[in-house]
């Protein structure tokens, strides 16, 4: 047992060695984590520092517990939203070995706490320790309970990857969308209910906090404190749901690995021959194949499927916070907001074709061409849903004349996000899950690429769409209706001017380094 | 022997490599490649393991930019003038993904439509292709179901939709069933006699044998022999031929422990 398991968790940090062997930027990206890392870590015990001075234990408990019940929600969501918990031992890849589920099982465990996000997290519960040294009994209880932190946030985020995969090898697009929401309400039921209880919460913080210690994300951090506190009913009681937590992650781990040990690829649909479905509807041409071929992926690969539910997801999210903190203004920007996060997730959308962009060097393609026919594929997706959001949030909250505003912030950040996505995708190839594996899984050190990616291009699309979000923000303030259909105006002629200007450059990119893309997507497969 | 007119190659050759040099980081994967193909050949491509064949029809495709020397399709240089070179080349390249979320019969459209075709050509070109591969029943699945050889078979049709001049194919029999690899034969042996030519790399040696009429032998990134298939066998078997110029053939009964008993 221990032997397979050790050559499974030297066989994992091999990969990453190698991946960090081939590529500069790659190393860049690791160093860039393990700093954000660090800077967290400095930030847990700075603020185990400031509860320190704390009087009473419960001034500790509360940002304590909350603040690590999100810490654990995190663990477990972030690979459903970015796609990846860094898992090099694909279940699938390893399903012709003799393996037993619970081996894998053990050595993906190990991966998970050996890493950057594992070790910062351990480290940072460790600050507890710190934050009650004047009760000793609860600073010697908080190392085993930073462990159990770590314990729980691993096999949770595992849980979660190895589930939502299943789902969607199953499902497909339904079984994403479905995990997604699966997630968020077993995790944040129990959040919603302890608010509902005791709305409002300032009214009794305290026994808001109690609750928030009953539920599987905030138990395990609660123990320190009910320890300092001499609360010995709660801690029982949080102890019990903690070990319970994780026992039950554990088993659902372990049923969902055993699930895809034994099914291998997905489940084929297969259509109508005759049926072209969107191939009918495009105009002939290269950019008509290439946006019928996006459209069509948009649908059926999940990978890209993933990508989807941010439309929908990040407004209701945003519309929930404004209803529940009475900012009208959180309304005004999910639209916004949702519009500019899907072009990103395509910042290097082609390293989703894979070496399948070969049929287009195959046919020399112009970049032009390529560029639009994406861009066509992801405007026909977005608007409607992106229009719809910007519509009806604002009139959500009472505020039908600030919908100009919106719609031209929305449309703004949209034609702009895609115009930048035309060019950064026309250079950056990043690793992500070949095709039919499972969409959460992603590659090792694709997470920190990814992030350090979508920085950069977040930042580009804010300055190029800088003056626009300025008058939006003015027309927003103000509510001034001339502003707004101002914003709405200039937003789409200046948006339409960046998407233009995006695919004029990415295209010309694309014409000098299509080979050389093919070739790094050539070289990535490989691995 | 072939004409003088021929060896000076030029109009006459399909395909026309000068100099190539491929490397990948400090390997040579390519080492100086001078080859011509004449129009209207069958021909074999063969080699051992990592000797540079798909390396160097990536690059006599335009897949691949070569870090030197000069490929020219019917006279037209690949990198110079991109676009009329492909159009005149099919491709079939080994190892390389297609879209498999897309149903066989939207594959080859797609295909289709990227090389500029009219819809209604493409549309009767895709059912013809299907039919003559015998993948009606699979048309409308996603082609990330099919077995390896309805794989290769769909690959090949997307190589054939835009009728090319020339057809270049990395390893086209690996995993097809003997049926199909006979329909494949046909279909290539028809496309040679109407004067298109064909070029399949390969590590078997019937295969090259019995369907090709040239053959170029590659080892280490550089052509060992190259033109008609009887001058470059010079009257032994092709495949004593090839051990003799290829070498590393080892004469041991394998290892010690590798004894069934």
């Amino acid at each position: 047992m221990a032997a397979t398991v050790l050559t499974l968790l030297r066989l994992r940090f091999q990969v990453l060695a190698n991946t960090l062997r081939r590529s500069p930027v790659m190393r860049l990206a690791v160093i860039f984590g393990a700093l954000q890392a660090l800077v967290l870590v400095a930030v847990a015990y700075t603020t185990a520092r400031i509860l320190l001075i704390k009087e009473l234990p419960f001034e500790r408990q509360a940002p304590w517990v909350v603040t690590g019940a999100l810490v654990t929600l995190g663990w477990i969501i972030a690979p459903l939203i970015v796609g990846g918990a860094g898992s090099a031992l694909d279940p699938r890849k390893l399903a012709r070995f003799p393996l037993r589920p619970g081996r894998i099982l053990a050595a993906e465990f190990l991966v998970g706490v050996a890493w950057v996000p594992g070790a910062a997290t351990l480290l940072a519960a460790l600050a507890a320790v710190y934050a009650w040294s004047d009760y000793p009994l609860a600073a010697l209880v908080a190392v085993p309970s930073a462990a159990l932190v770590l314990v729980t946030c691993v096999v949770g985020s595992r849980a979660a990857t190895a589930l939502a995969g299943n789902l969607v090898d199953r499902h497909g697009a339904a079984g994403r969308v479905l995990a997604t929401f699966i997630a968020a309400a077993v995790m944040l039921a129990p959040i919603g209910l302890a608010l509902a209880v005791f709305w409002p919460p300032w009214a009794n913080f305290e026994a808001l906090v109690d609750a928030i210690a009953l539920t599987p994300l905030g138990a395990v951090w609660a123990i320190p404190g009910y320890v300092a506190d001499g609360r010995t009913d709660r801690l029982l009681l949080s102890l019990l749901v903690a070990l319970g937590t994780i026992l039950v992650l554990g088993l659902l781990w372990w049923l969902a690995l055993r699930e895809s040990l034994r099914s291998r690829g997905a489940a084929g649909h297969r259509l109508r021959s005759g049926s072209l479905g969107v191939f009918r509807l495009v105009p002939t041409g290269p950019v008509g194949a290439i946006a019928a071929r996006s459209l069509v992926l948009w649908v059926r690969d999940p990978r890209l499927v993933v990508q989807l539910v941010i439309i929908p997801a990040v407004p209701i999210l945003f519309l929930l916070l404004a209803f529940a903190q009475r900012l009208d203004w959180l309304a005004f920007v999910a639209a916004p907001i949702a519009a500019g996060l899907l072009p990103l997730a395509q910042f290097a959308g082609i390293s989703y074709d894979g070496t399948a962009f070969s049929s287009e060097v195959a046919a020399a393609v112009r970049g032009r061409a390529d560029r639009l026919g994406r861009a066509l594929a992801l405007l026909v997706v977005a608007v409607p849903i992106v229009g719809l959001v910007a519509v009806l949030a604002p009139l959500a909250v009472g505020s039908p004349t600030r919908v100009p505003a919106v719609l031209g912030l929305a449309f703004a950040a949209l034609l702009t996000g895609t115009g930048i996505a035309s060019v950064s995708s026309a250079l950056v190839v990043v690793p992500v899950p070949a095709t039919g594996r499972n969409p959460f899984s992603a590659p090792p050190g694709s997470n920190t690429t990814q992030v350090v990616g979508s920085y950069v291009v977040t930042g580009a699309t804010g300055t190029v769409l800088a003056p626009i979000i300025v008058l939006g923000a003015f027309a927003l303030a103000t509510g001034d209706p001339v502003l707004g259909w101002g914003t709405l105006v200039a937003g789409l002629l200046w948006g339409g001017a960046a998407l233009t200007g995006g695919i004029v450059a990415g295209g010309r990119i694309l014409d000098q380094n299509a080979p050389e893309l093919l070739a790094r997507l050539r070289r990535l497969r490989m691995r | 022997m072939a004409e003088p007119a021929d060896r000076l190659v030029g109009a006459a050759a399909a395909i026309e490599l000068a100099g190539i040099v491929k490397r990948y980081g400090d390997r040579l994967a390519v080492a100086g490649i001078d080859l011509a193909i004449p129009a209207g050949t069958f021909t074999g491509l063969l080699g051992p393991n990592g000797a540079g064949k798909t390396t160097t029809l990536s690059i006599a495709t335009g897949l691949l930019r070569p870090d030197a020397g000069r490929v020219l399709l019917h006279g037209v240089d690949v990198w110079a003038d991109p676009t009329r070179a492909k159009r005149m080349v099919g491709v079939l390249a080994d190892g390389v993904d297609l879209f498999d979320r897309l149903t066989g019969e939207q594959l080859l459209h797609y295909t289709g439509l990227l090389y500029e075709l009219p819809r209604e050509t493409v549309a009767q070109r895709a059912a013809e292709l299907i039919d003559m591969l015998d993948l009606g029943a699979a048309a409308g699945a996603a082609v990330a179901d099919y077995s390896a050889g309805m794989t290769k078979k769909i690959a090949l049709a997307c190589a054939l939709i835009h009728s090319p001049r020339v057809l270049v194919l990395d390893e086209p029999f690996e995993s097809v069933d003997p049926v199909s690899a006979a329909n494949i034969r046909d279909i290539l042996h028809g496309f040679v006699a109407l004067g298109g030519t064909v070029v399949v790399s390969s590590h078997s040696m019937d295969l090259v044998e019995r369907m090709c009429d040239h053959v170029a032998i590659v080892a280490a990134g550089r052509v060992l022999a190259a033109g008609p298939i009887d001058e470059v066998r010079a009257g032994v078997s092709l495949e004593d031929r090839f051990l003799e110029l290829v070498g590393g053939r080892r004469h041991s009964e394998g290892p010690e422990w590798l004894r069934p008993s």
